[in-house]
């Protein structure tokens, strides 16, 4: 089982506005080991959706280079596959087409992506529902379905753009615990786009906090805590004040506005 | 359709049962929503049975009524305005004797013909123009400009081109029908989810595979839209294809009963015009919903199962 190490290198992403160029991401440089989970939080214009977007391939960066696994990257590929947040499941296609989808594209023969999908679905915990259709599901279900459905073509790793903001607060708690229970044990390289700062500190092995203007990553914050992680510990909470600080959204004693 | 029997079931009905999560999934709301309808009083059950089908017979009835009214009143002679009663005499008439069969065969025949090439041809163009961007800046004029045209102002040329008979009868069906199929494929191909695409892309498909397992079937329920539409254009054009020297049809049997003044006839052979057109619109309306329900879409407004 092959895992991704990721390098960027000076990656700049600018865009040409009608009022000169704007800098959506500022000279990132970043080493991402293989097998890691990193989380990448900050406020909307921070520009990681960007960076997400350029890992994957779909958009490229103005200068600087990502190299996975010490190949550039120039545009999609199977290796590393994107959750999105609105699953993108294929609604005329029932629940184990979808999971076989890329292995049908790699021209793996029938019977052996049908077994290769059917574990995955086992291993989302959605094998009875191979024959429903997307529709038939609960968001939830749905997201999981994508993420068997990433984990199909074994990718080296997976990249999650706020996967889990569309759902309610319980089910992406239950989520979350299954993202962590997979990752332990497929050890794929994960980096997740998120808004929740509480997933960030449950998930990452390291969270990068970013800021706008222009978009950089502004902080790296390890988070070392055993897993399976309580999110009741103190240390858990002790992380958690971290994030909230570097977002610069905790308001101590001292009021950041005047009056 | 009638409603099963469920008048016994006392009480609400229990929920199915499903293991979902917290989160209510519509399906779950929907089929409870069903159930609570379905164990209602059988009062309720006659009024809707009633409802379904005594509303829209009345509208008919009144037409009838009003017709036979009209015929009766001595304003019009017996050529100008046939009673219901004379025109289902002649309709007897031509349909003991198996003409009606050969002239609603001959339309049947030219239709099919004529809305399978334009479906296939406006469809298959449709994927194209739909995919290729560039293509379809390219010829996007061209169909804007011969779209309005009336398949009626191509007559004189049809018949210059194509004699008379058969085939200009097609061509013309074939025009009235090519554009909606086309239109609405172009359109759909455009519209399918960019995130499938990309989804598609990050999976590593060729183009091909693209195109054939991504784009096709998620545009197809609006080319089905498309078709359904292209279906009455192309019914609607039929008859008037058909006055182009053809020797048989629908549309010729309009002609040869206004030739010999039987407008009795003729407005016999307006009724199975209509009468088969609302059957092929029936038709192609529940193909098209079950393609909605495999695909797992919204169903078509006025959808009711």
């Amino acid at each position: 089982m092959k895992q991704a190490r990721i390098v960027l290198r000076s990656v700049e992403k600018r865009f040409a506005t009608r009022s000169g160029t704007t800098v959506a991401l500022a000279a990132v440089d970043l080493e991402i080991r293989g097998g890691e989970f990193v989380c990448l939080v900050g406020p909307s214009g921070c520009g990681k959706s960007t960076l997400l977007n350029i890992l994957a391939g779909f958009d490229f960066p103005s200068r600087g280079s990502v190299e996975i696994d010490g190949a550039i990257v120039d545009g999609p590929q199977r290796r590393v596959v994107t959750l999105f947040q609105s699953y993108g499941l294929f609604p005329w296609r029932s629940v184990l087409r979808n999971v076989e989808y890329g292995l049908e594209v790699s021209g793996v023969p029938r019977r052996q992506r049908r077994d290769q999908a059917m574990q995955c679905l086992d291993l989302v915990g959605l094998s009875s529902f191979a024959e429903h259709h997307p529709h038939e599901l609960s968001g939830g279900m749905q997201q999981r379905i994508a993420l068997a459905r990433a984990l199909a073509v074994d990718p080296e790793c997976i990249l999650m753009d706020e996967p889990f903001g569309a759902l309610d607060a319980i089910t992406r708690i239950k989520l979350q615990e299954e993202l962590a229970r997979i990752w332990e044990e497929k050890r794929k390289t994960i980096i997740c786009v998120t808004h929740d700062i509480e997933e960030s500190v449950f998930l990452a092995d390291r969270i990068l906090v970013m800021a706008t203007n222009p978009g950089r990553v502004k902080t790296v914050i390890p988070v070392p805590l055993p897993r399976p992680r309580s999110r009741t510990s103190p240390e858990f909470d002790e992380l958690r004040r971290r994030v909230y600080a570097e977002l610069e959204l905790v308001h101590d004693s001292k009021p950041d506005f005047e009056i | 359709m009638g409603a099963p029997p469920y008048a016994a079931d006392p009480g609400p009905s229990p929920q199915p049962a499903r293991p979902a999560e917290g989160e209510a999934s519509d399906a779950i709301a929907l089929r409870a929503l069903a159930s609570r309808r379905a164990s209602s009083v059988t009062a309720s059950q006659v009024t809707r049975a009633l409802d379904r089908w005594l509303v829209p017979v009345s509208g008919i009835a009144a037409l009838v009524l009003a017709w036979e009214a009209a015929a009766w009143s001595g304003r019009w002679t017996a050529e100008q305005l046939p009673g219901p009663i004379a025109v289902l005499g002649a309709g007897a008439q031509i349909l003991a004797d198996g003409t009606l069969f050969v002239h609603v065969g001959a339309s049947l025949a030219r239709f099919l013909v004529a809305y399978a090439l334009a479906g296939t041809l406006g469809v298959t163009l449709g994927l194209v123009f739909g995919w290729r961007e560039r293509l379809w800046r390219a010829f996007d004029p061209v169909v804007q400009l011969l779209r309005p045209v009336s398949p009626i102002a191509w007559f004189p040329l049809a018949v210059l081109w194509l004699g008379i008979g058969d085939v200009p009868a097609i061509a013309i069906i074939f025009l009235a029908s090519f554009f909606p199929a086309l239109l609405s494929t172009v359109a759909a191909v455009r519209r399918v989810d960019p995130l499938l695409l990309r989804i598609a892309r990050n999976f590593g498909s060729s183009e091909r595979d693209i195109v054939l397992k991504v784009v096709v079937p998620a545009a197809f329920p609006q080319v089905a839209v498309g078709l359904h539409i292209a279906l009455g254009a192309a019914w609607v054009y039929l008859v008037a294809g058909e006055m182009l020297g053809a020797r048989s049809g629908l549309g010729f049997l309009v002609m040869d009963a206004r030739n010999f003044l039987r407008t009795d006839l003729l407005l016999f052979a307006v009724l199975v015009i209509g009468v088969v057109g609302l059957a092929l619109d029936k038709a192609i309306g529940a193909a098209e919903r079950r393609i909605y329900r495999a695909w797992g879409a919204v169903p078509a407004p006025g959808d009711v199962t």
